[in-house]
Formats: C-alpha cells, sequence, structure tokens
C-alpha cells in the first residue's frame, strides 16, 4: 500500500488505522551536520536501508539549507542506488519504478534556540509545569527566582545585568509566591530591565492587583499577555508557553530555502531534543526498565523515564563543538583527569578555544581523540547533575544508559562505554547498569516516526537503533586501591565458566557479546558493596532480567564513584589501565588504528 | 560546514570581488539603501547611545541606595571622561571611596531604577564604513552587505571594532616573537603586524604606543589575558559567547583590535599570508575583527581596496580543492601544517572505519596523506589560477 502525504497525515490526525508506508526519507537537520535516512519495508518490516551525512548549508557561506540538504539526499540516492530527487524536490508518493518514497519526515534544532527569562517569585504550581514543556522545544532558558528574604540587596542589579547581556526573546513572570518582598522584587528587576530589553513576547502570571503594575514595563514592540491564577493548570499554563515558543521558533527559521526543503514533509518538525524524549519513554515503557538517554550533538540534553513518568535536561549551547567553550574553566581543568597523558591545563584550555572556533574539524589523532572524550565526561557530568536536581533519584535508577550519535564519532565502542559510564558518579540501585550507543543517530528518527507512524518506528527501534556496548557492575565502599574488593563468577549459558577477583581502584572486563546469556555471581568483600546492596551480601545478576552483553562486554567498576578531585590530580597510568581494560574486551580500537594510519 | 567559510573563497583572496557584511545591534537606525556607494568614511547606521553604554553601579561600590548616586556623581551629566577618571564618590568615615570610569566617552544618565550610570563610548553609537564599495543588501536593522574588490585575508579568530590604518610590519619573520623593546615610535593608529608570538609585556607596549589593531598568527589566552587582566576565575569566560550575542568573545576587552590567522596557541604565521601582509607594508586597510561561530559564521578579516577598482569586473575565485591548492591542516595536532593537493576529493575509508570524504595531501614529504576535507581549508588557490603562487613561498 503505497500512501500519500494526504491520507498519511489525515490518518494520523484523526486516530484512524495507520496506513503504513513502504518506504520513508527523514531528515534530521542539525546546526553543524544534517542526516537522511532512507527506511524502506524488507521482510515484513521497515528497516534502516541507507543513511547519509553532510553539512548543514543553513549559513554562509551558502546561506541555504537547501545546498547542503540536496548533496546529503545524492549521496543517498548513490548508496541506495535508487532516485529520491526530481527537480530538486524529494518524490513522493514511490513511483511503480521504485523511485520515491511514500513519506518524508524530519525534525531540526536548526537557528538559534528562542531565548527564555522565567522570573519567578518562589514555589509555583506553575513553574515546574512551564519549565518542563518550554523543554521539549528548541529554547535555552534563564531562570531567576527571587530570594524572599529582604537581606539580599545585590540580587535586583546582578540579575538585571545578566538578563539585559542575555537578550531574552520572551520574559516569563510568575507573580504567585512570596508577596510581601519576593513580588515587589520582581517587578523592581523587571523596572530595571525594562528600558533596555525588548523582548518579543512577555507573559505575567499574577493576582489582578499586581499584574497593573506590569503590564506597562515591557516596550510597546513586545506582545504582553497576563494571566490570573483563577482556573488555569499548571500543564495548560505549560502548554501555552511551550506553544508560543515552538510558533516563534519556526518563524525564526522560517525561510524559503527551508521551506523548499521540508515542503514534502508531513506532520509536525519537532527538535531533536523532543524526538529523544519521546523515544526514551517509549523504551521505557516496552522493556520496564528506567532508561536514561544522552544526545551531546548540537547542543545537550538528557532524558530519563521509568513507567509513566519522565524527566528531561537541554542545554542547547552546549555541547563538544562550538559549545565547548561553555564549558568552565574549573571543568575543562578537571577534565585531565580523564586522560592518559600529561597535558598543562593552559594547552587544555587552547584546545579547547580551537575546537570553538573550528567546530567541523574532525579528531584523527588519538591525542585529539582522547581529549575529546575526556571532555564529553565533562559535558556528561553537568548534564547529568542538572537532570539529578530536576528529578532526584532519576540517575541512580537507571538500568540502562543510552548514548546518541555525537558520542560515537570516533567508532571505539570501548571509549564511548567508558565515556559513559564515567559521565555519572552515580551508583546504579540494582549495582548493574546496561550501556547501549546509537551509532547512526537513528533515536531523534524513531521519536519523530513514533508521532505519525509508530509502527514504523517500532521496527525501526527493534531492528536497528541500538548497539549494546555491555553492561557494569558498580561496586562501592571500596577498601585500599589494590585491595581485593569482590569476586566475579561469570557462566556463559551453554559456555564456559569465568572466575575473577577485582581489586580496588581497578577496572576489570569480562566478555559476553550481544545476544549471548549469562548469570553472573558477584562476591564482595565485608565492606564493600554493589549498587545499593548491603555491604558484603552478594549478588546474582541473569536471574529475571537477562544481562546485557556486547562490544565492551561486562564492566566491573571498582574505581569508586565519587566527584572528580578538584583540582586534577595526576593519574595518567590508572586512566591509561582502565582505558586498556574496556579496549581489551571491545577489540582494536579505532583510535588504535587511526595512529597506525 | 567545513571548509573555507563563510565566504567560498581561498584564505587569501586578491584582486576580486568581495562581500564584505556589517553586523550591528539590535534595532539600529541603518542610514543607507541598497545600492549606495559608500566610502570609508560615509556613516553606515548609528544607534541610541544608551543602548551601547557601559553601565557603571555606583550604589553597589559605594553602598548607597539607588535614588542618591545622583547626588554623589563629580561631574555633571553629559560631562566627557577619560577612562579611569573618578566620577562618583562618597565619605567612608575619614576616607573617600570612589568609583571610576572604565572607558573613555559620555556621562550619558543615571538608571532612575538602579541607580546604575550609563556612560557611551567615544564615538558611540556611530558606524561608518571604512570601506569603499557599494551598499549590496539591508538586512532589516541590524546588518548590511557592501560589495568592493580588492584583496583579503581571513583570520580565524578577532577581538574588537573594526578599524582603518596604515599597515606595519614589526617582525622579521612569520613566526618571530615581538619584542616588547623595541617598538617603532611612530606606530599611533597603524594595524601592525607580529607573525610570532605576542607577550603580555608586547600586547601592553602596542596598547601604549596607542596601534589601531593588531594582527598575528595565534593569541596566546594566557599571555593576552595577563595583559588586559582578564583574570576573573574563569579563564574562558572572555571569550564565551554570550546567548543573543552573535560574536565570538564579546566580552574579551583589548585597547585595540586584535586578529589571528592561525588560532589560538603559539603558532606562528603562515609564511604565505605573511608574506602577503608584507606586500602590503605602507598600504591603507581595514581590518574587521568580528568573529561569529554560532548562528553567524564570521570571520575576521583584512582588506586591502582601491577605489578606482570598485567597478571592475572581478569575480570571485572559488576556493577548490584543485590539484596544486596549497591547504592548511586544521585538526588540532596538525594544526597550521601546510599541503598541497595532489588529487580531487574522494570517498575514502580510514582505518577506523569511518568512511568520508578525503582529499590527498603531499605534507612536503613528496608523499600522498589521506586527510578528511573537513579538516582542511584553502590557504591560496591552485597555481594556474593564481601565478603569484605558483611557487612555495616558504
Amino acid at each position: 500500500m503505497v500512501a500519500t502525504r494526504a491520507n498519511t497525515s489525515s490518518s494520523a490526525a484523526s486516530g484512524a488505522q495507520e496506513i503504513a508506508p513502504e518506504s520513508l526519507l527523514v531528515a534530521d537537520f542539525g546546526r553543524g551536520t544534517s542526516r537522511a535516512f532512507l527506511l524502506e519495508q524488507v521482510a515484513g518490516a521497515i528497516r534502516l536501508v541507507a543513511r547519509a551525512e553532510g553539512p548543514t548549508t543553513f549559513d554562509l557561506p551558502f546561506d541555504d539549507v537547501s545546498v547542503g540538504w540536496l548533496q546529503t539526499l545524492r549521496q543517498i540516492e548513490w548508496d541506495a542506488g535508487r532516485v529520491l530527487i526530481e527537480r530538486d524536490n524529494v518524490l513522493t508518493p514511490q513511483r511503480q519504478r521504485g523511485d520515491g518514497v511514500d513519506a518524508m519526515l524530519a525534525c531540526s534544532s536548526l537557528g538559534e534556540p528562542i531565548r527564555i527569562a522565567v522570573i519567578d517569585t518562589g514555589p509555583s504550581p506553575m513553574l515546574a509545569p512551564a519549565i518542563t514543556a518550554l523543554r521539549k522545544t528548541h529554547v535555552s532558558i534563564l531562570q531567576a527566582s527571587v530570594p524572599a528574604t529582604k537581606k539580599d540587596t545585590t540580587w535586583v542589579p546582578t540579575w538585571a545585568e545578566a538578563i539585559r547581556a542575555y537578550h531574552p526573546d520572551t520574559v516569563v513572570l510568575l507573580l504567585d509566591g512570596e508577596q510581601t518582598f519576593a513580588v515587589p522584587r520582581a517587578i523592581q528587576l523587571l523596572k530595571g530591565i525594562s528600558g533596555s530589553i525588548s523582548p518579543r513576547r512577555g507573559v505575567i502570571f499574577g493576582e489582578a492587583t499586581v499584574l497593573g503594575q506590569t503590564l506597562t514595563l515591557f516596550g510597546s514592540r513586545s506582545k504582553v499577555r497576563s494571566i490570573t491564577p483563577s482556573g488555569k493548570t499548571g500543564e495548560a499554563f505549560g502548554a501555552e508557553l511551550e506553544a508560543e515558543a515552538r510558533g516563534d521558533w519556526a518563524e525564526r527559521i522560517d525561510r524559503t530555502d527551508l521551506r523548499a526543503a521540508l515542503r514534502e514533509v508531513t506532520g509536525t518538525v519537532p527538535t531533536r531534543a523532543h524526538a529523544v524524549d519521546l523515544v526514551t519513554r517509549y523504551i521505557a515503557r516496552v522493556s520496564g526498565q528506567s532508561v536514561l538517554t544522552f544526545g551531546i550533538d548540537d547542543g545537550s540534553h538528557a532524558h530519563w523515564a521509568s513507567g509513566q513518568e519522565a524527566a528531561q535536561t537541554a542545554f542547547p549551547r552546549l555541547d563538544i563543538n562550538a559549545g565547548i567553550v561553555n564549558l568552565t574553566a574549573r571543568e575543562v581543568a578537571d577534565a585531565v583527569n580523564w586522560l592518559p597523558f600529561d597535558i598543562e591545563t593552559d594547552d587544555l584550555m587552547t584546545w579547547v578555544l580551537n575546537r570553538a572556533i573550528r567546530p567541523w574539524a574532525a579528531p584523527e589523532a588519538e591525542v585529539d581523540i582522547r581529549i575529546e572524550q575526556a571532555l564529553l565526561r565533562q559535558v556528561i557530568r553537568r548534564v547529568a547533575a542538572d537532570l539529578d536536581r530536576t528529578r532526584p533519584g532519576a540517575l541512580e535508577s537507571a538500568d540502562l544508559l543510552i548514548a546518541g550519535a555525537g558520542i560515537d564519532r570516533w567508532h571505539d565502542a570501548a571509549g564511548a562505554a567508558l565515556c559513559l559510564l564515567d559521565g555519572l558518579y552515580h551508583v546504579p540501585a540494582s549495582g548493574i547498569v546496561g550501556l547501549a550507543i546509537d551509532s547512526d543517530g537513528l533515536l531523534p528518527v524513531v521519536g519523530t516516526l513514533g508521532m505519525t507512524h509508530p509502527a514504523v518506528a517500532s521496527d525501526i527501534f527493534q531492528h536497528d537503533t541500538l548497539q549494546h556496548l555491555g553492561s557494569a557492575i558498580v561496586l562501592t565502599s571500596l577498601p585500599k586501591p589494590g585491595e581485593p574488593a569482590c569476586r566475579v563468577e561469570l557462566q556463559v549459558h551453554g559456555g564456559q565458566k569465568r572466575e575473577v577477583t577485582v581489586k580496588a581502584g581497578s577496572l576489570v572486563t569480562l566478555p559476553l557479546a550481544s545476544g549471548e546469556r549469562a548469570t553472573i555471581v558477584a562476591r564482595p568483600e565485608k565492606k564493600v558493596s554493589i549498587g545499593a546492596s548491603a555491604a558484603g551480601k552478594p549478588v546474582t545478576f541473569g536471574g529475571e532480567r537477562p544481562i546485557a552483553g556486547g562490544a565492551a562486554g561486562i564492566i566491573i567498576d571498582a574505581r569508586g564513584r565519587q566527584p572528580l578531585p578538584s583540582p586534577a590530580v595526576p593519574r595518567t597510568g590508572l586512566v591509561r589501565q582502565w582505558i586498556e581494560a574496556v579496549r581489551g574486551a571491545a577489540g582494536t580500537t579505532g583510535a588504535e588504528r587511526t595512529e597506525r594510519a | 560546514m567545513s571548509l573555507n567559510f563563510p565566504h567560498t573563497q581561498a584564505v587569501y583572496a586578491r584582486d576580486q570581488e568581495l562581500r564584505v557584511r556589517r553586523l550591528f545591534p539590535l534595532d539600529t537606525d541603518v542610514k543607507v539603501r541598497e545600492g549606495k556607494r559608500v566610502f570609508s568614511d560615509t556613516l553606515l547606521a548609528q544607534v541610541e547611545p544608551r543602548t551601547v553604554a557601559v553601565r557603571v553601579d555606583i550604589p553597589a561600590a559605594l553602598g548607597l541606595p539607588p535614588a542618591e548616586t545622583a547626588k554623589h556623581l563629580t561631574l555633571p551629566l553629559g560631562s566627557t571622561v577619560t577612562a579611569g577618571q573618578v566620577v562618583a564618590k562618597t565619605r567612608r568615615g575619614i576616607r573617600t571611596a570612589t568609583v571610576s570610569s572604565p572607558i573613555a566617552g559620555t556621562l550619558l544618565e543615571v538608571d532612575a531604577e538602579t541607580g546604575e550610570v550609563l556612560i557611551a563610548p567615544e564615538g558611540a553609537g556611530q558606524f561608518t564604513a571604512l570601506i569603499s564599495g557599494d551598499v549590496i543588501e539591508v538586512l532589516g536593522r541590524s546588518e548590511l552587505t557592501i560589495r568592493t574588490v580588492g584583496s583579503r585575508v581571513s583570520g580565524i579568530v578577532g577581538i574588537g571594532q573594526p578599524v582603518i590604518g596604515p599597515l606595519r610590519v614589526l617582525t622579521p619573520a612569520a613566526d618571530t616573537a615581538l619584542s616588547s623593546q623595541s617598538l617603532p615610535a611612530d606606530l599611533a593608529g597603524a594595524i601592525v603586524v607580529a607573525g610570532g608570538i605576542v607577550t603580555a609585556a608586547a600586547y601592553r607596549a602596542l596598547a601604549a604606543a596607542g596601534v589601531a589593531a593588531l594582527v598575528t598568527g595565534s593569541i596566546s589566552p594566557r599571555e593576552i589575558g595577563a595583559a588586559f587582566d582578564w583574570d576573573d576565575g574563569d579563564h574562558l569566560s572572555s571569550w564565551r559567547p554570550l546567548a543573543g550575542d552573535r560574536r565570538f568573545a564579546p566580552r574579551a576587552k583589548t585597547p585595540f583590535a586584535v586578529m589571528a590567522t592561525e588560532g589560538f596557541g603559539t603558532r606562528g604565521m603562515s609564511p604565505e599570508l605573511f608574506a602577503v601582509l608584507g606586500g602590503w607594508a605602507g598600504t591603507t586597510v581595514t581590518l574587521f575583527p568580528t568573529t561569529g561561530v554560532t548562528g553567524a559564521l564570521m570571520r575576521p578579516e583584512l582588506i586591502r581596496t582601491d577605489d578606482s577598482d570598485i567597478d571592475t569586473d572581478a569575480l570571485p575565485d572559488e576556493a577548490t580543492l584543485t590539484p596544486g591548492a596549497v591547504v592548511r591542516l586544521t585538526d588540532q595536532v596538525r594544526l597550521g601544517q601546510r599541503a598541497t593537493v595532489v588529487d580531487r576529493p574522494y570517498r575514502h575509508r580510514f582505518p577506523n572505519g569511518v568512511m568520508t570524504d578525503a582529499i590527498d595531501v603531499d605534507l612536503g614529504t613528496g608523499d600522498r596523506t589521506p586527510v578528511r576535507v573537513v579538516n582542511v581549508e584553502v590557504l591560496l588557490v591552485a597555481p594556474h589560477r593564481d601565478p603569484e603562487f605558483s611557487h612555495d613561498p616558504a
């Protein structure tokens, strides 16, 4: 059955039975790189058959997104051996001769995020839903919470300067908190910035008595609306803000060239972050696991989901490309903790600055790859810490850690596994956590598909999306480095039994391929714990829930999970051992081979 | 993006059509229309001085309520102030606490709400063309493009405001460090070239000499930070783009504009570019140091034009990876390394399994080395297109 744009979108909108397309093209427009995915029915399921990526040409020198996009499409045509474009348009629906596709979908993180300043006056039922809803769109949020105490006299000028420098597109004022000091101070702040910023929108939430004082403080160019608390739920308020932010973003990137590139797209165009959030929830629901996903590509985002609960955080200006300069100097200096060689902090700062001004250069030498991986760990740590604040306990509860395509740019499974593991210093409550990577960048594709073609999304997720790297067993309350911490037995079903004694401070791997079943019995020393288990209590893994193997196998982490030493301490030898331990299980890495080349 | 952003021309573009993009603060009053011929002193745009004024927080510095700022000013509003001049004072016991102006400019007003004093920099809010050419595009109230004909050397990172001045070369070679001891006496208003490392002492000496701009190979973050007291505990903060600002390093403050051709670190200038700038010595050049890597891609650029060439039809020479083109490598381990393109781009599977666009280059050894296309930029187009560089200037 060949679906057309019209019937596909109308069926999705009406909730009618999905008309399954036989082929789809999904576009993922990023600020630096854009990707195209060709999906097609193979043996009764929709599978990924070709993928291409190329530079995004939204900015100068081309200033026309279609230049790079058509080049990417030509590449995918070459790889797939079929015609997809005709007169610079995607052919839809698929022709009898096999050319074209039945439908095209897209997600995007093009353009600068919408800047939103949220000024709140203390606990409000509107605040959390507003922030959660806004994060589904392409926004950066600057949140100023007015202190309830009268003492802090520097608060208003400090935040006035910060908001002036931020140039918000939207100012959201939540004036339903503490009324004696906080609300007057928020109004004072608004007065302080009103002459020097000109936001596109102003949204004021509060009692009618205070609204009158604020409505006139925005300039004549701002669209200002006020909302009183009566009858408005936090979710409804959040949905309104989300719709406005989405509309502002769409308007910001609304250009003839992008409209042309998206001409054949059906359905809405979600942000990458929102698409990954949807798929994280899906994985949690179908697997019954607590899932944590990181996307470090154009900006950074992290998502957690467990059952019906979910949380997410986003840093649209922090990544390891141009956004690398948004790491703090302390975070960069502390990245030395993850390097297997000595480097001066000044040299690391210089490396970061050179990356920021040439964000499209790709690391080729081992030194560059290791530095990039060390800095990536710092980005993950920042994002994870924010998620931990947003949703306490989420990190400890994670059964499965997933990394997006940005974490596999070195084609180094061992490096990716270590980056994921080191990006968190929390201890998984169960004592074990699965590690997986989305090498092809399909998570946003699955999330985008899920909005209109859930069955197709399910096919792609099941067959093509994740590469399991293995699992990590995490030990805590460790003795001195070098002393025995735990004995571990690995019994591969239908295979060999292996035993190993793990010493404190070390990292040991046991091979277990993806798809292999095994049982692991870990017998910690008297004071050592596995996850949240009691000290010294043996734990068996692989009973009710299978253990995930993969390229990195089973990692037994007895290094101690704690915040990084700051300032960094020299431990290059240890880091080298850890890398070698995981690399040994994963086989020869890309870094090694690049070095030889 | 890759290669030669934001133009499709080589790092050194010689005697050809150039497009110069000028960005202004939001809501600027643009004074020219498309089609207008402009010269270096033509006023392009004007902005309300208040929007570019520096705010000095008098209440915080002197411990005063905001409403009392006006009473403690030492000069009437509208006065001209110099950098470091006291603008407000109060008695604290037997001592007098003072606040000085961080910049030279005009005392504009006192913010009634916060008590901060607004000081507009000298000439604040006026943007002149600094170059001859024709305005070919005006985008809203914050951007325009000028077409001109001339030669351009693109940098990779810049600081400060656009300037025009005579070019002076201060170092004998592309990798010679600039000595702070032996600067010529008459550098005021000049755009100076120093190929090798510029130390903190040399930066300070250049500031004392009153240069308009420095063009160098690399910027050492430590040296420039030490020269101008940037150390606020976060060594990256001066370079970090601000949300809402399209420029890289908007908070990096120097008394003169700076452009680096190679990047950050201690690497000397490319010998090819140093040779080009040596040929420009004594001529009037314009430096546009604005750099943008997110939102609006911009590279700093040094431009030399001749008014009599504006009407010539000098089509731009596209920077393509044709055999013979001189490129530099941009991955960090080999950053700045010179190479010559041996063959046209092709798809190549690198040993780590990555399949990507590559070219074969000669790193000076006579051997072919495959490198990723994203890791090269064209310094000079192929010799048959630019006979001046058919030999190796190094």
